[in-house]
């Protein structure tokens, strides 16, 4: 925790150094909870617009422990203020990152997997992305986001118990 | 004992094998964003010094120190295709009338009242953002540290930790809460603070029967390292999200939060009136 202290200081004084590192350590928590709301390259995109925001405000934030649940909130806010702005007609299509196309069958599976897990309630949906996109640990996912690992523990085995019972028997999306 | 969901050791779960692999390719390959330039403390400091002087004199000139620092609330009406800004003063009401009107809150994120809401701005500074909701509606995202951002209620005092709300005050003066993101607290009076996390619903009444449950939506509460919106309430009462707020019990001051008795309401913004009746 001293390490991130040290980082968090060293950031709002100026370091671009220590604010890398910073989103090194946080951005695929970030990205998770972007994921978990909107399209995959929108996502993407709003990682960076996510940390830019934290970059200018983090000279407000006083305590180091809640860096993760901060930035989590900015997050967040950002993937409601992102659906706000969509056109009612708007769909919203899961777009594809150009670099890492697997087969079409499998891109239209996960665009199932990941639709049903958007289904889920907030803290499902945000700790089955960061372990199944993310490969997170449940250890990692308690340490970046505040939550107890215990509260992980329950989020990822309640949540994998609700996906299982929106995809099939044999883990493919119900038709 | 292994946990392969939660630890990714032991006997492999062929199913979240799969969705990992279906779904990994997803995963977050980014680099940092570029920065915009910001001088470190130390350089910050030094020139602060060095421009000073020049600072003083300018600031002497034309900021005239005996006028009170411009507001940072900025509101923005909407009416059809028009869009006008206007600045929100410290204790200023705000009535919206039957129009929308968005607040940029200092810079910690942003509220919108409804039509028909009346708010005003209690203090804005550093370290706190308070305002008070009389009636209506507003809907808050804040990305400020938690606890900057603080709603008072004529029931309850609101604080947000960190997320996305929506609160309700009706013409009884009793509210509800909504949080979709994050976590809000909670007081109410002498009571224990309270933590809502994302989807549950709070009724703010004391004069509301004993709380039920409040899972989420066709699931059971997700953990959250705080109480759950379904722990016994003493105070604000959590509801499921499909329970009806309970029958308004009468209010002996509708529209005064009961720590601001002496202060009268005051008449509408009236730059925002102006903007309104401008028709534009």
């Amino acid at each position: 925790m001293s390490d991130l202290r040290q980082l968090i200081r060293a950031a709002a004084g100026g370091d671009q150094r220590a604010f890398a590192a910073l989103h090194a350590r946080y951005a695929r928590m970030v990205h998770a909870i972007l994921l978990a709301r909107l399209p995959a390259t929108d996502a993407e995109d709003q990682v960076q617009e996510v940390f830019l925001a934290a970059w200018k405000k983090l000279g407000q934030l006083d305590d180091a422990t809640g860096f993760g649940a901060w930035l989590a909130a900015i997050a967040r806010n950002r993937a409601v203020d992102c659906l706000r702005r969509r056109r009612p007609t708007e769909a919203l299509a899961d777009g594809w990152p150009d670099a890492r196309q697997p087969s079409s069958s499998d891109v239209a599976e996960a665009r199932q997997v990941l639709a049903a897990i958007r289904g889920l309630p907030d803290a499902y949906r945000e700790t089955l992305v960061m372990r199944l996109c993310e490969g997170m640990s449940g250890a990692e996912i308690a340490a970046m986001t505040g939550l107890e690992e215990g509260s992980v523990r329950v989020n990822l085995h309640r949540g994998m118990k609700l996906l299982r019972e929106k995809l099939g028997v044999d883990g493919r999306v119900a038709s | 004992m292994s946990d392969y969901l939660f630890d990714k050791a032991g006997e492999a779960d062929p199913e979240v094998e799969r969705l990992e692999a279906l779904l990994s390719p997803l995963a977050y390959r980014g680099a940092a964003p570029a920065l915009p330039r910001r001088s470190s403390r130390r350089t910050w400091i030094a020139g602060a010094a060095a421009t000073a002087a020049a600072a003083a004199l300018v600031a002497l000139v034309i900021a005239r120190p005996w006028r009170p620092r411009p507001p940072a609330w900025m509101a923005t009406v909407r009416d059809g295709a028009t869009t006008r800004t206007t600045r929100l003063a410290v204790g200023e009401w705000l009535d919206t009338g039957a129009t929308r009107v968005r607040l940029v809150v200092a810079d910690i994120g942003t509220v919108e009242l409804a039509a028909g809401t009346r708010a005003r701005i209690v203090a804005t500074g550093a370290a706190r953002h308070e305002m008070e909701l009389a009636r209506g509606t507003l809907a808050a995202a804040i990305d400020a540290p938690p606890r900057r951002f603080v709603v008072d209620t004529p029931e309850a005092v609101v604080t947000d930790l960190g997320c996305a709300f929506e609160l309700t005050v009706d013409e009884a003066g009793h509210g509800r809460l909504v949080v979709t993101a994050g976590k809000v607290a909670v007081r109410h009076g002498d009571a224990p603070e309270i933590v809502v996390p994302a989807g549950g619903r709070v009724a703010l009444s004391q004069h509301a029967p004993p709380p039920p449950s409040a899972p989420p939506p066709s699931a059971p509460p997700p953990h959250h390292h705080h109480a759950p919106a379904h722990a016994p309430k003493p105070a604000a009462h959590a509801h499921a999200p499909k329970t009806p707020t309970p029958p308004a019990a009468p209010h002996p001051q509708p529209h005064a939060a009961p720590a601001k008795k002496d202060e009268p309401p005051r008449i509408q913004h009236d730059a925002l009136k102006a903007l309104q009746q401008s028709g534009e």
